[in-house]
């Protein structure tokens, strides 16, 4: 079911009017000599779709590491586009790059989400999608600065990856996955 | 310590949603002013609006709006100072409007309409009178 977003507005303080409080070194002008706003020239509006636009709970840019039984970091530098394009670089500590690219999905119901990459990898590709378990997102009050993924597999070793936002609210193309690990 | 300006405008008059009072609409944005009569200045304007969201504030303070002449700095106008309360959530936009009426422009040229908060000039916006 779609979910439906409302402007939510502002406080906003009482009017304050007040008659301007002038120079007195400057000239006054009679009230009959009156101006008017010009307005401005306005270009034709134009409406765009905005596309599909994933969840923006889950859409910025995140970083994890996780850690290999010989004691190896992997570090995970994930770029979630609210267009639902994501990009998964993914560093292992000072030895190899692996970096996906392709489209993501939140399915609400089943907190999963899926990693579809557009190009065919060693493991998944655009007909065999990644899932991960989301077991939580959270953070500080009004902002959630906390995702913890588990990976949609049957494997040992595998526990849940604690992402932390980056960059809040820049939700950035594919630099942010690509600069970290330079 | 300074607020943020999210917004600073410059308006004929706004209105809050009679369904939604947190809802703001702006009404007849300002950037030029022209004159109807002739010889043209000193100029009477008879109101103007400025409408500021401010964010990323703390406390209590004072806020007032100023207008100069650009090209000598001069002064020509000011508001008495309004408080402005921020509460405890400094993340939360805060709508401050300002009615400023019987507004005299001396002559032709570029104004300045600033927000000043505390004494501190926080932001500004060119007006152009012609």
């Amino acid at each position: 079911m779609d979910k439906h977003a409302r402007n939510e507005g502002l406080r906003v303080l009482d009017d304050f009017v007040c008659e301007a409080i002038h120079n007195p070194a400057i000239p006054q002008a009679q009230p009959n000599k009156q101006g008017q706003n010009e307005g401005m020239r306005i270009l034709e509006g134009t409406v765009q779709e905005s596309g599909r636009l994933e969840d923006n709970e889950l859409a910025g840019n995140w970083m994890a590491s996780t850690y290999l039984p010989n004691g190896l970091r992997i570090d995970h530098a994930l770029t979630l586009q609210p267009n639902g394009s994501f990009v998964w670089r993914i560093c292992h500590e000072g030895q190899s790059e692996y970096t996906s690219r392709g489209t993501w999905h939140h399915d609400h119901q089943k907190e999963v989400l899926y990693f579809t990459p557009s190009e065919a990898g060693p493991i998944y590709g655009p007909d065999r999608p990644q899932l991960c378990q989301v077991l939580q997102i959270n953070g500080l009050e009004g902002a959630n600065t906390f995702m913890v993924l588990r990976w949609g597999a049957l494997a040992i070793h595998n526990v849940p990856v604690l992402f932390f936002r980056v960059h809040p609210g820049a939700v950035e193309t594919n630099a942010t996955a690509d600069r970290a690990c330079n | 310590m300074k607020p943020v300006v999210r917004y600073m405008l410059l308006c004929d008059d706004w209105r809050l949603d009679p369904a939604n009072n947190q809802r703001v609409t702006i009404i007849g944005l300002i950037s030029n002013i022209h004159a109807v009569d002739d010889p043209p200045f000193p100029l009477f304007y008879r109101e103007m609006c400025v409408f500021l969201a401010l964010t990323d504030g703390h406390g209590q303070g004072e806020g007032k709006i100023v207008c100069t002449f650009e090209a000598s700095g001069q002064k020509v106008f000011e508001t008495h100072s309004r408080p402005i309360d921020f509460g405890p959530d400094p993340l939360e936009v805060l709508g401050v409007p300002f009615r400023i009426r019987d507004i005299s422009f001396p002559q032709a040229g570029l104004y300045s309409v600033q927000f000043w908060y505390d004494e501190e000039l926080v932001e500004e916006r060119p007006l152009r009178l012609r």
